[in-house]
């Protein structure tokens, strides 16, 4: 249905658009973005708002949200890894405050999707080998 | 009165759904004359199907008028609606409870009976036993469903004594898109069942031909279209409403919709392929069952209350079990179904494919497709039996399921866009060489730009890497335009989801009038002027809010709501879209003190400022995918004579 | 073939452990709403206190403070404008006449002459008032919303901990963790 000439000029199109845009959406980030900034990012995505179903505290509006975001700040900017932080933060609050569970409590969910991958291999290759 | 007639339209609706799928059957078993004339399309069961169909929506309207008219005594309208609720969202309370919702259910199981009696193509289809048995399980499945809302969940119900105003409903929920996203979803979501009555069906009669095929196609295709603008439509408004910036939340009830579409597109690829392998065929009618018993399922976690979520609805422990009886029968009869006709097959016809193939590819994409659902599964019922056993809590979110999924979607990805060099059964080396090392180098030059670019970000390297090669991928594809729009879709739906949710740039500070905010410098900063602080008062709320200047141009203006009777509180974030990135602003108060904060004169405010990369394209690359979706529908010859002309 | 009794086996399987969980426990939601404090020990900390709430003179309370007691020790955090806190009041008052234990407050969130009043009004179940303004202390003890209390044994090693008001139940359920029950409360 695309002739041969629709397609090349839809490539054309294409390339010369996508080449452009995410170039243009990640700009240059100013001083304070900094490692520190970024660290503190994806630290907040991985704490669960601790009033709230399942939110991030990067998202929730809760006062507790807002005061565990200021005390995590705080101690990353002195130095402190976001490992540390998180077990600063399961001290006080239990595991259950990670969005993403640990592997020593949740050993199946990790384990799940090497499982899922090896059966698909295995599936594949039966197939594929029965065929031939 | 009028409620009264809706439910006895619905008890009627329940003795025709018993009729056909008790009569039905007797037209292919019996031997007179009477029982030849008891087919799909016969002058019975046509106008017996519609007679169903009509029965239901009219139900449908008394419960609705019911709503408009703000008709108190009925319970349902009680204890969902409001005198003083704009009209959109009366007639949207409809379905925005657990009872109504049922009703919209049945309402659409009996739609696509009435569909299924109507929609046969070839006159060999209309008088085959194939699409009579298929109308008669549907039947019977709408007559399950009526059963448990006419027993359990009765919609028509009376209120008395008859309350002077109703207990409204959340503000939250009055949102355009939440008005018509359950709609569209129950179209996707039940519109499965045609899929499954049909494979059911050919399983009973032990004939999977490619008559079969074609139906479950179409179905399919249909159930999906409308199953991917529901969730979109779901994700927009999380988006737009709800002001905590992100759009999907791996929430159980988001998860009870996406298990059913990953089952239906990976359905979609196997019946493609149907013909040519009979393995593949097996996996077909496997993924069809399971797709709509997904949909069964998220029901059931949905509605009984097992699991806690933002969407749920009030619960009830009866309920949930007598739903799980429902699910557990309908599914296990299909799955035993299944079993039995498997293994009494004999397995010739076994074309053999070599994994470079357009059969290879699919295959893969079937069981990758299949290990995501089976994740996704996994961690929504994973807290559920974490804590039964151990008594402690556990929350799975983004970041689990980012980390898990994303492996199996890359290596999709991949498939799909080394698509165009494969053929079917059998691809050229050369032609696989030629389109990778024109496009590979394309595709990496693009990640490295955009890893120099936006400040090291591995994450936005490799989703436009991979994204880039699965475009120009689709945009190869020849044949089907809807395969390849889709696909394209699919594409810009991983960069667009990559870029926006982790590559966000984000600034939370306290501001007074006349501070200003700014996320970058450079070509494209983003700066934002607090210009004031204001209190408003609205029809049934009071609001806090400010107003910004992005960049002396545009204005935003994020609020809080605090509504007058329930004392909700709402954020409403302001959003400035461009194709480039989204800015979405929100206020958020650290303030619990004060119950009412509109009253309170403020001088500063604190505030959440968010860049959100290519946010734009998520929403277009969804739109781009559905529409690939309904260029499938179309039917091949009348495209391709539209398009000569 | 033996496969293609894969699936029906699996969702047989799970289905029946989804409805035993169901049958055996219908609403589990109770511990979903706010994750309780899982601190062992009391955490180190130093807020000013209110030591005389008539007067308004201010001290220091810190861990050290508690631990001096030698006592076990009720540690509850609360506000004036918490509405649970005033329905716990009764039974901390009551808490406040066992003389086997120190009952302190950690007003969170608040301001002093809110607490001052809220105490005259109500009545002073504590020996000491914290004031933790900027959640210096909620941070440290894990709070996730108030009213939440603590009951420590006589090393400061948490023993009990309660979110949400307190009823006759949990009081006495704490008190028997830190082994502080009284005649009137066994």
């Amino acid at each position: 249905m695309l002739g041969k000439i629709n397609a090349a000029q839809l490539v054309l199109v294409f390339l010369s658009a996508t080449l452009l845009f995410p170039t243009q959406a990640f700009t240059q980030s100013d001083e304070s973005q900094t490692d520190t900034d970024q660290r503190l990012q994806s630290l907040y995505r991985q704490v669960r708002c601790p009033v709230c179903p399942a939110q991030p505290i990067s998202e929730s509006e809760a006062p507790l949200s807002q005061i565990l975001r200021q005390e995590l700040a705080k101690k990353v900017k002195t130095g402190m890894t976001n490992k540390d932080a998180i077990e600063w933060l399961v001290e006080r609050y239990g595991e259950e405050i990670l969005l993403r569970p640990r592997f020593n409590s949740a050993m199946l969910l990790w384990l799940a999707p090497i499982a899922c991958a090896a059966i698909a291999i295995l599936a594949l290759r039966t197939i594929i080998n029965q065929a031939k | 009165m009028s409620i009264e007639i809706g439910h006895y339209a619905l008890v009627l609706a329940l003795c025709i759904a018993i009729a056909l799928a008790t009569l039905l059957p007797l037209g292919l078993l019996g031997k007179n004359a009477f029982c030849r004339h008891l087919t799909a399309t016969s002058s019975l069961a046509r106008p017996l199907a519609s007679a169903m169909f009509i029965l239901c929506l009219f139900a449908s309207a008394m419960l609705i008028r019911a709503f408009l008219l703000s008709d108190f005594s009925a319970l349902l309208v009680w204890q969902n609606s409001h005198s003083s609720k704009p009209m959109l969202y009366k007639f949207a309370a409809m379905w925005g409870n657990h009872e109504g919702s049922m009703l919209l259910w049945v309402l659409v199981l009996s739609l696509f009976a009435m569909l299924i009696a109507f929609f046969t193509k070839s006159q060999h289809a209309k008088q085959s036993p194939l699409t009579t048995l298929t109308l008669s399980i549907q039947s019977a499945i709408c007559a399950l469903f009526l059963a448990f809302t006419l027993f359990f969940s009765n919609p028509f119900a009376r209120a008395y004594p008859v309350a002077a105003d109703g207990m409204g409903l959340n503000p939250i929920l009055q949102h355009p898109a939440l008005a018509i996203h359950p709609p569209l979803l129950y179209l996707g979501y039940v519109g499965l069942s045609a899929a499954f009555s049909t494979t059911i069906a050919a399983l009973i009669l032990n004939n999977i031909s490619n008559e079969w095929a074609r139906a479950t196609r179409f179905w399919t295709l249909l159930a999906w279209v409308f199953l991917a603008a529901g969730i979109t439509l779901g994700a927009w408004w999380a988006y737009e409403e709800l002001g905590w910036g992100g759009f999907w939340f791996w929430d159980p009830v988001e998860n009870a919709s996406l298990m059913p579409w990953l089952l239906a597109t990976a359905a979609l690829h196997a019946l493609m392929s149907f013909i040519k392998t009979a393995r593949i065929r097996a996996w077909a009618i496997l993924l069809v069952l399971l797709a709509f018993s997904a949909s069964m399922l998220g029901t059931f976690l949905v509605r009984s209350g097992i699991l806690v979520s933002v969407h749920s609805f009030a619960s009830d422990p009866l309920r949930g079990i007598v739903i799980l009886l429902c699910v557990t029968i309908v599914t296990a009869s299909a799955l035993a179904l299944f079993a039995w006709r498997k293994n009494t097959e004999n397995s010739t016809n076994l074309k053999p494919f070599p994994l470079l193939s357009r059969e290879g590819a699919q295959f893969i994409n079937i069981l990758l497709l299949s290990c995501c659902c089976a994740l996704v599964m996994l961690a929504t019922l994973y807290p559920l039996f974490f804590e039964f056993f151990t008594k402690r809590s556990i929350a799975i979110g983004p970041p689990y399921y980012t980390a898990v999924l994303t492996p199996f979607f890359l290596v999709i990805v991949t498939a799909l866009g080394i698509l165009p060099a494969l053929g079917w059964r059998r691809s050229s080396r050369k032609q696989i060489i030629r389109h990778a090392s024109i496009v590979a180098p394309i595709a990496t030059g693009s990640g490295i730009a955009v890893f120099l670019v936006a400040n090291y970000s591995a994450s936005a390297a490799i989703a436009v890497a991979f994204g880039i090669w699965a475009l120009i991928g689709a945009a190869r594809t020849k044949g089907a335009p809807g395969v390849a729009c889709a696909h394209a879709g699919i594409a810009i739906l991983l960069i667009a989801c990559a870029s926006a949710s982790l590559n966000d740039v984000e600034k939370f500070r306290t501001m007074r009038v006349g501070n200003t905010i700014t996320l970058n410098k450079g070509t494209s900063s983003t700066k934002l002027e607090l210009k004031n602080i204001f209190t408003k008062q609205g029809s049934n709320y009071n609001e806090l809010g400010a107003r910004f200047q992005l960049n002396s141009k545009n204005t935003l203006t994020p609020a809080i709501r605090t509504y007058i009777p329930s004392g909700i509180k709402t954020t409403e974030a302001s959003i400035n879209r461009t194709i480039l990135r989204d800015i979405y602003v929100t206020i958020a108060t650290l303030d619990e003190r004060s119950s009412d904060s509109s009253t309170k004169n403020r001088d500063t405010i604190s505030v959440r400022v968010r860049k959100k990369p290519l946010m734009f394209w998520v929403w277009a690359g969804a739109a781009i995918t559905i529409f690939g979706g309904i260029l499938s529908l179309i039917p091949r010859n009348l495209l391709k004579r539209r398009l000569q002309q | 073939m033996r496969t293609s009794f894969i699936p029906i086996i699996a969702f047989v399987t799970i289905i029946g452990a989804l409805g035993y969980i169901f049958i055996s426990e219908p609403s589990n939601n109770a511990n979903r709403d706010s994750i309780k404090s899982k601190i062992k020990s009391m955490p180190n900390f130093r807020i000013q206190a209110l030591v005389e709430t008539s007067s308004g003179s201010m001290g220091i309370m810190s861990d050290t403070t508690i631990r001096a007691t030698g006592k076990p020790t009720v540690v509850n955090f609360f506000a004036s404008w918490c509405q649970p806190c005033l329905a716990e009041h009764p039974l901390l008052m009551e808490m406040a006449l066992n003389n086997q234990i120190q009952v302190f407050g950690i007003a969170w969130n608040d301001n002093s002459e809110a607490i001052q009043a809220w105490i005259a009004k109500h009545g002073n179940p504590f020996f000491l008032v914290g004031i933790d303004n900027e959640s210096i202390a909620g941070i440290e003890w894990g709070i996730a919303g108030i009213p939440e209390t603590f009951f420590l044994d006589k090393k400061g090693n948490v023993q009990f901990v309660h979110i949400g008001p307190l009823s006759r139940e949990t009081m006495q359920n704490g008190l028997q963790a830190i082994k502080a029950t009284t005649p009137e409360n066994p």
